[in-house]
């Protein structure tokens, strides 16, 4: 009987786990594997051994098989399993007698908890398996162990049958409830919205990557990654001069982009943008630092290997190949970028500044988008998303003189009609240059623009501030007088 | 039954053992595509096998190694392309071609039938290297860094051990290793980081040492040993990186600012003046002869904001250093290198002091990312230059240095991909101030520079094994023994 319910039990364990790492915890799947590469090398395995050790190396074995994410949750979750039937049969060898109060569920749940967070190496969980299986086979040895009995015999259950179910239930609700309480209270959210969101941005699936930023928004959050996130999924879902403030966007400029702050943590983000835009040395540089920080894993692997066959080096692209095609799972992906190497051509790729100029040498600003995107406009005109970026940068900066300025390269593009926050921008700047210097220019506003300022002002002046957030928070006006972290006045240059 | 099992294992042994010698079915002039090609390279008599990778496809693989004139020495039959040569005969091999030519003769079986290629011919030099090569093993990265660490690679085999290991001491910076004329006792470090400071090796100790004293503009970088022990010239400066927004080059690494200094490893003193510190010029990479006199360094005029970072360009300056009195003196410009658009980094004195190897690049000073970077040769006694196009590629040839007899140098090249720092050895012959053609540091696996994506910095060759290095790694936590200045003041010196 009581081995039926330790079966029960375990089949209950695994499925959860399975469900859980298959639905609200697939985020910590996709972590582990984008930051271990298993590779079936000696020179790996010598490396490993001599820094990292045994135990990382047979875990990240174990997490190459995470590349796919069914596989990968049938093994964790077959782990902590495992754990709950080795702690059990620890028990037995170790006192003579049944779990009966199944405590050994406390040591699976211990661990499954500890794999919430995605930062918790998962050498945990295999080293104590390990220990487990290592101590079993001890046990077996060594049996009976007597010591331990006399603390058992007094958990054990009492001898009639109603007593005995109405413990069990007992033990397995609290467990159940605890549990469940426990992963409620534990369950770091906001790192399971941004690590989907990465993945999804990995995936360049835009929609869903707005979906989710945009649940992270709703929240009333703020967050630099999340708002460039946000920003790169309105880009690529063709919204970005359309919704640029839909949301407070009181990063200013960065909502945009994160700045180099030699930051590890976002050294993993920022190629993002870069590639995007088709400026290859600079995402070059943020994956390589990437690489440096987190190691070889394979996205910095298959970036730096993308960029430098872009950039016409198939060298430096063929050692980063070299790595990849030591695994298991990214040797198809390896060899097919192989074929490209002298090409020059990666898929999804573009250089936007390959009729660059080399002399005179020119430096990136690494901490300020903005003569970037101006740089990559000159470069290459036909460049949509520099010129939104731009236009979206020039804006959120205040500097409605270089808008201005910028603004007539919208006819290298088509819009069906100028954005309302390109409008609204335009009206600020014609109140500051004048009617005339501004007719001169060639600019002309609707005539809904003007009834919506005129609105926007009566409102303002009124001192209606919730009226104001409700009709107009989305403007550019309401941007520029309340939210923008350079003050409430235009730039003129 | 026995009997035929002995049988059996009789001739599986003569089978595996014996490596049947195929004569060619036909001869060709070309010579195999072999990498490392060891063609008409000189190596050192004591130097581990050249393993290298025949590519130059094939069913099987033959290779015999001989003595100029002789029957093979012993030939190698190979299924895969990977040529592993056998330490033991090498070495015998070495010990009796000193002095004398090799060849790397080498069949492959094609088809049905056997192609014998053209010898490679190669030299063995009676003068052996020095044993040790030590080097920085890091990434070629920017900004941020992770794991590195200062190894020692045996040359006469492959082991390599680590001499100092960030991750022992909380993955802080280490770098610009530095060695008195060769010696592993003597030997100094820098530390950035939290525990950051300078670790010097010396008179048997090991101290921890801050070398900026009170007044001085910037910290001690790139350093440089007195022949006498007692002081370290170190370049003081204010670095900075930045980033190329496109083509080939992807970073370069500028001064702001940079000043020389002379550290008494003894005293804790630290001494300048005016002649090579100040705002006017930038005083870099410090070199001193082996007379303990002239002290070589790189200078260009002062950084000024807004100055185009291509436009600075580095001559290479003498100054004498008086190491009674402390003083520097009588300071010349020997290679004018700005005066052509060129610009001078790392130059290294040679050991008899006749010769000067530094690297000659477009602009700035940190030639290790400037694939124009070739290395140069300075003859002090006549005062020319030359390009040493024996040595040089098409892409960095950077960071050279020499061997204690002077009869071996070792340099920095990515002519390999662009991106990794490779050490090459190159014989040199003082007489003729000629070098032989270089070849890569011999690796067990041939195909080990396609995997490794650690960049070899700062190669220097040492008489012996460093045996502190768990000293240096303890000497980390301690807190660093300050500086100070002279009794004069800096702007005596000034």
């Amino acid at each position: 009987m009581n081995r039926l319910i330790s079966y029960i039990i375990g089949t209950l364990l695994a499925v959860s786990y399975f469900l859980s790492y298959r639905g609200i915890l697939s985020h910590v799947i996709a972590y582990h594997e984008q930051h271990h590469l298993f590779l079936y090398s000696e020179a790996y395995l010598a490396h490993q051994l001599e820094t990292e050790g045994l135990l990382r190396y047979l875990t990240d074995f174990l997490i190459q098989f995470f590349y796919y994410p069914t596989a990968g949750s049938a093994l964790l979750a077959l782990l902590l399993t495992a754990s709950y039937f080795l702690t059990r049969r620890l028990v037995f060898l170790f006192t003579g007698l049944t779990d009966a109060l199944h405590l050994s569920v406390l040591p699976s749940f211990a661990l499954f908890f500890y794999t919430l967070s995605a930062e918790h190496e998962l050498t945990w969980v295999t080293g104590w398996t390990l220990a487990l299986c290592g101590l079993c086979l001890i046990g077996h040895l060594l049996r009976p162990y007597p010591l331990l009995q006399p603390v058992f015999r007094r958990l054990h259950l009492p001898r009639r049958t109603g007593w005995r179910i109405t413990c069990l239930l007992t033990v397995l609700t609290a467990y159940t409830a605890g549990g469940y309480l426990y992963f409620i209270h534990h369950y770091n959210r906001k790192e399971g919205i941004m690590l989907k969101t990465e993945q999804f941005v990995r995936h360049k699936d835009w929609p869903a990557v707005l979906d989710y930023t945009e649940r992270y928004l709703n929240s009333g959050k703020t967050n630099p990654l999340m708002a460039y996130f946000h920003s790169l999924a309105l880009y690529h879902t063709g919204q970005l001069p359309y919704r640029l403030f839909d949301y407070p966007a009181t990063l200013g400029v960065k909502t945009l982009y994160l700045p180099w702050n030699s930051n590890s943590r976002e050294s993993e983000y920022g190629h993002f943008v870069y590639e995007d835009l088709g400026y290859l040395n600079e995402a070059h540089r943020w994956e390589f630092e990437a690489m440096v920080v987190w190691g070889e894993t394979a996205p910095h692997l298959l970036n730096l290997a993308r960029y430098n066959i872009a950039n016409h080096r198939p060298r430096v692209a063929q050692r980063f190949l070299n790595k990849l095609k030591q695994s298991l799972f990214y040797r198809s992906e390896a060899l097919q970028l192989e074929k490209q190497l002298t090409s020059g051509n990666v898929e999804g790729l573009h250089n936007a500044l390959s009729a660059a100029p080399d002399r005179p040498a020119r430096f990136s600003n690494v901490l300020n988008l903005g003569p970037e995107l101006e740089y990559l406009c000159d470069q290459d005109p036909e460049n949509r998303m520099a010129f939104e970026y731009l236009m979206s940068y020039l804006l959120l900066s205040n500097n409605i003189q270089r808008f201005a300025d910028n603004l007539p390269r919208i006819r290298r593009f088509h819009y069906p009609s100028l954005p309302p926050a390109y409008e609204e921008a335009l009206y600020v700047y014609r109140l500051k240059v004048g009617e005339e210097a501004f007719r001169d220019r060639g600019f002309r506003l609707s005539d809904t623009t003007e009834a919506r300022f005129r609105r926007y002002y009566q409102l303002l002046q009124a001192g209606q501030t919730a009226a104001l957030r409700s009709e107009f928070g989305n403007t550019y006006w309401y941007y520029l007088h309340h939210l923008s972290p350079y003050g409430n006045k235009a730039i003129d240059n | 039954m026995r009997t035929c099992l002995i049988l059996s294992f009789t001739l599986w042994l003569a089978c595996c053992g014996c490596n049947p010698y195929h004569p060619a079915d036909r001869e060709t002039a070309e010579q195999p595509s072999l990498s490392p090609h060891p063609a008409e390279v000189t190596f050192p008599c004591n130097i581990a096998p050249p393993n290298f990778t025949i590519q130059t496809p094939g069913e099987r693989y033959q290779t015999e190694i001989g003595i100029e004139g002789q029957p093979a020495a012993f030939h190698l039959s190979t299924a895969t392309p990977t040529v592993q040569i056998p330490p033991k005969k090498w070495r015998t091999l070495l010990g009796q071609a000193a002095g004398k030519a090799l060849y790397f003769r080498i069949s492959i079986q094609q088809g049905h039938q056997w192609v014998r290629y053209a010898d490679i011919h190669c030299r063995v030099s009676t003068h052996p290297i020095d044993p040790f090569l030590t080097y920085r093993l890091l990434y070629p990265g920017y900004e941020l860094w992770n794991e590195m660490g200062i190894y020692q690679r045996d040359l006469t085999s492959y082991q390599e051990e680590a001499i100092v290991e960030n991750r022992h001491f909380g993955h802080q910076c280490v770098n610009c290793h530095s060695f008195n004329q060769h010696r592993p006792d003597e030997m100094m470090l820098h530390v950035r980081g939290a525990q950051g400071g300078t670790l010097i090796a010396h008179n048997g100790k090991v101290e921890k040492v801050n070398p900026k004293a009170p007044g001085f503009n910037y910290g001690p970088t790139y350093p440089a040993w007195h022949p006498s022990g007692r002081y370290l010239f170190f370049a003081t400066n204010e670095i900075q990186q930045f980033f190329h927004a496109s083509g080939s080059k992807p970073i370069e690494v500028s001064d702001l600012g940079a000043d020389l200094m002379a550290y008494d490893v003894d005293q804790h003193i630290a001494y300048t003046d005016s002649l090579v510190y100040g705002d006017d010029w930038l005083e870099t990479f410090p070199a001193c002869a082996p007379n303990g006199t002239d002290l070589y360094f790189c200078r260009a005029k002062g950084y000024r904001k807004g100055m185009a970072l291509d436009s600075i360009r580095y001559d290479l300056c003498r100054i004498r250093f008086d190491a009674q009195t402390q003083r520097f003196s009588d300071l010349q410009c020997v290679v004018p290198a700005s005066k052509q658009q060129k610009s001078v980094s790392f130059p290294r004195v040679s050991p008899d002091g006749r010769y000067v190897l530094y690297v000659l690049s477009d602009y700035g000073n940190f030639s290790i990312w400037h694939p124009e970077s070739d290395l140069y040769l300075l003859d002090t006694t006549t005062g020319q230059s030359r390009c040493l196009t024996e040595v040089n590629s098409n892409d960095v040839d950077s960071y050279p240095t020499w061997s204690s007899s002077g009869r071996w140098i070792v340099f920095s090249s990515k002519r390999m991909d662009g991106l990794w720092a490779r050490p090459y050895i190159a014989s040199f012959d003082p007489e003729t101030g000629k070098a032989g053609h270089p070849f890569v540091l011999p690796q067990k696996e041939p195909d080990f520079y396609d995997q490794c994506t650690y960049t070899f910095n700062r190669p220097e060759l040492i008489l012996s094994a460093v045996t502190t290095g768990k000293t240096l790694e303890q000497a980390v936590a301690r807190p660093a023994i300050p500086s100070t200045r002279p009794e004069r003041t800096l702007q005596d010196e000034q």
